[in-house]
């Protein structure tokens, strides 16, 4: 009879931790609608990992290695999806709101710095900067290429602050903007952006961001993979998967294979939650630093910016854009800045991608 | 004693490291950014240029004056031969 109960006495109490932070994360993909796609598998994966003598370590820790510890292919290949699902048009028709993007990427060297001085290793510094870059896959390619202690943590906290960005980002908009900046009204002229500019974009953008910041290309080379199979028009279908089928199917196996990660010896432990507070802090100096910029190009342009536009300039991916565009409504409800907003938003994800390539480069 | 000193000496070092990442990092990221935006604005503005001629008035191809071309030259060589014949 023994065996009946020799599981059960083996159970830890950071083990009870790891399944009702697993349940926590069931609660808020299911309940609140908070990046299910990936908190839900992820919730799931932390209870299945953490049954003492599991069985399913096995198929995990396979998945693992086979899809994130091995070249990081399951982020990449997703990243084909996401640069299918973007169109850059509203940023080429205002290239100008690329700035955002590259501003609002101060966060996660900020992070960094204070993570280093936390007393964690460069490496995990590194890898908890990047969370800033408020892109899962970025997030998962440079803390599993510098080797961090932390890739579970990292990731739990990567994805739900994600799904946390309309609440945070409001609030620090409320925070440092006034009333009457968040009145400004921005013109969209949807200036034609031809068929031929689309098409070179993405190949531009490799060349000229691996010719700077070759470790980029990984991340950067698969996003415009993606976007360059959608914008060929000769490739719908294979553009259709991308987007569809592929990002779905890789999604799936990402959260469930994270969840690997997510041990409750490796979890449970001050730093997951220093690396919670930090993480907030990174997405807190992104938005900061995007509204930032926005205001000080404001003291010299004709025409003044809403400093919500730098705020989307984080690759939260619409979701921030979404956000800008709702409380410029609030406060005007003629006040449309959404496709502004979007044309920051993607410049984030190409600026996210080139930091996470960055900081590979200069930290490993 | 020495191991506190040991640790504030390897926070030092590594917030040292961060300051040169944040640097180099931010600069890099501007730099790419400054070379897209001029790089998408030079093809803009190429585009732009491009439509002018072609709605400017008497404004052909580059195909048409390659077939202008070759049926000058074409007319060139018929000439040519009937004068041959002629003498």
């Amino acid at each position: 009879m023994e065996f009946l109960y020799e599981t059960v006495a083996a159970v830890t109490w950071q083990q009870i931790v790891m399944w009702i932070i697993g349940a926590t994360l069931i609660f808020l993909a299911i309940k609140k609608d908070m990046e299910p796609a990936l908190l839900l598998p992820m919730g799931f994966g932390a209870i299945l990992i953490n049954i003492p003598f599991s069985g399913a370590e096995g198929v995990m820790s396979s998945l693992f290695k086979i899809g994130i510890e091995m070249n990081e292919i399951m982020p990449l290949i997703l990243f084909i999806g996401i640069g299918a699902m973007i169109d850059f048009g509203p940023l080429l028709a205002n290239p100008k709101l690329f700035l955002f993007g590259g501003a609002a990427q101060f966060g996660i060297f900020l992070t960094i710095l204070l993570a280093a001085a936390c007393g964690f290793g460069i490496e995990d510094a590194a890898s908890i900067g990047i969370i800033g870059a408020a892109d899962g896959p970025t997030s998962i390619v440079v803390a599993q290429t510098l080797n961090s202690n932390y890739v579970g943590p990292i990731m739990v906290v990567a994805y739900s602050y994600m799904a946390l960005v309309p609440i945070i980002q409001p609030a620090v908009i409320k925070l440092t903007t006034t009333k009457k900046e968040r009145l400004i009204r921005m013109d969209y002229k949807p200036g034609a952006v031809s068929k031929r500019t689309k098409i070179l974009f993405p190949i531009l953008v490799t060349v000229v961001s691996g010719l700077i910041a070759p470790a980029s290309l990984s991340l950067v080379g698969m996003l415009m993979f993606g976007n360059l199979i959608r914008e060929c028009g000769v490739l719908d279908y294979l553009g259709d998967t991308a987007k569809n089928v592929l990002a779905n199917l890789v999604t799936l196996f990402l959260g469930i294979t994270i969840a690997f990660t997510m041990k409750a010896e490796n979890f449970v432990t001050v730093q997951t939650l220093m690396i919670m507070g930090l993480g907030l802090c990174a997405f807190v100096f992104d938005t900061f630093s995007g509204i930032m910029l926005a205001k000080v190009i404001n003291l010299f342009a004709k025409q003044k910016i809403n400093p919500m536009i730098g705020a989307a300039g984080i690759s939260a991916f619409p979701m921030s854009a979404r956000i800008v565009q709702k409380m410029g409504i609030k406060e005007d409800p003629t006040n449309h800045l959404l496709m502004h907003a979007v044309g920051a938003n993607v410049s984030g994800q190409i600026a996210s991608a080139i930091a996470g390539g960055l900081i590979i480069g200069l930290v490993g | 004693m020495k191991y506190i000193f040991s640790a504030t000496c390897a926070v030092k070092a590594n917030v040292l490291k961060s300051l040169e990442i944040t640097g180099y990092g931010m600069l890099a990221i501007f730099i790419v950014i400054a070379v897209l935006i001029l790089l998408v604005k030079l093809m803009q503005y190429s585009e732009k240029i491009a439509e002018k001629r072609k709605s400017a008035e008497g404004y052909k191809s580059f195909k048409e004056r390659a077939a202008e071309k070759s049926e000058k030259k074409r007319g060139r060589k018929e000439i040519g031969e009937s004068d041959d014949e002629n003498n």
